[in-house]
């Protein structure tokens, strides 16, 4: 069984979003995959212990899929998936707590049916609305350094700003972006979206990102069971590489031996 | 009693009960837990046992899906 758990439990390198620690800084989420059988695989070789879901009308003739068998106990972080306006979100977040019994919610408003980039008018709005009732809001946002300040001062447990488009694999549309954010917001930064590979997920944790949310590049991968695997190792490198320090970035060599023979 | 019509996920229903626990026997999920709003008022699980529906009300049952 999957809990999250104390700080102390878990190390020094844990990882604290609002009320919850985690030793695992790769979240997944759970649409898209083949079968209830290899997301149960892929979500177990993740490492990861909080996995994102969303809300729909339920549907008796889709039934016989139902994601919570291989999500098991691990956290959950509802999403407000499919909706466009801030009283939607409003909305599709009641329901939420109400279905989950949780107070953990991934603000998500896209800007239309066709671009899921987030609509940030709208976003804010929602955020405003919510950060008064008591709601750990993980918010999908843009990479603009006031619009991501403004989440933050309303006491967003984690700004999420998109690599690329969400399901594109992309990766980073502007990597320059990601690290200027990183160096101007003190709150939790989770690269939501667009990563298509394990060394993208590296990329953002060696600037000092706390985590990233990985869905399609699992999900959709050949073989999405390895995916897993390699994006958890992915991430833990990134994140030992962050800790441990890079070397200067220097325009000149600087041999690592002798530069002249037994002398 | 006459029958009611709602709807029900977006389609029109009629029932021979105005018992929501009748109608959500017949239509709601007994493996995963689900969500009640009905005309846009979450109805708590609590509340269940004794809501009466009516007329045209508009019933949703929610429940949770795969997302990223």
């Amino acid at each position: 069984m999957i809990q999250s758990k104390s700080s102390q439990q878990l190390g020094a390198d844990s990882l604290t979003i609002g009320t919850h620690t985690y030793s695992s800084r790769l979240i997944v989420g759970t649409g898209k995959y083949p079968s209830e059988d290899i997301a149960k695989k892929a979500i177990d070789l993740s490492g990861s212990e909080l996995v994102t879901l969303a809300l729909k009308r339920f549907n008796e003739e889709e039934s016989s899929e139902n994601i919570l068998r291989p999500i098991g106990n691990r956290k959950l972080l509802p999403n407000t998936a499919g909706v466009l306006t801030a009283n939607e979100a409003v909305r599709s977040a009641h329901i939420s707590k109400e279905l989950f019994k949780s107070n953990l919610l991934k603000l998500e408003i896209i800007s239309s049916p066709e671009n899921l980039d987030p609509n940030m008018e709208e976003t804010l709005k929602a955020a405003k609305s919510l950060s008064n009732e008591d709601f750990e809001i993980y918010v999908y946002c843009d990479r603009d350094i006031d619009n991501c300040k403004k989440l933050e001062d309303m006491g967003c447990v984690a700004i999420m700003p998109l690599g690329s488009s969400i399901g594109s694999g992309r990766g980073f549309d502007n990597l320059s972006d990601l690290e200027n954010l990183r160096s101007k917001i003190s709150q939790i930064l989770i690269v939501d979206a667009g990563l298509g590979v394990p060394s993208e997920a590296s990329k953002v944790m060696e600037m000092g990102y706390d985590a990233v949310l990985v869905n399609s590049a699992i999900a959709k991968a050949k073989d999405p069971t390895k995916m897993a695997k390699s994006f958890k190792k992915g991430v833990e490198a990134g994140r030992l590489s962050y800790l441990a320090g890079r070397i200067p970035i220097s325009d000149q060599a600087k041999a690592s031996s002798p530069v002249s023979f037994l002398k | 009693m006459s029958k009611l019509q709602i709807s029900l996920n977006g389609s029109a229903v009629k029932l021979n009960s105005d018992n929501l626990t009748d109608l959500l026997n017949n239509n709601a999920p007994k493996d995963r837990p689900f969500a009640i709003e009905i005309n846009g008022i979450i109805v708590p699980s609590s509340d269940f046992e004794n809501f009466k529906l009516t007329n045209n009300d508009t019933v949703e049952i929610i429940t949770a899906v795969g997302g990223g």
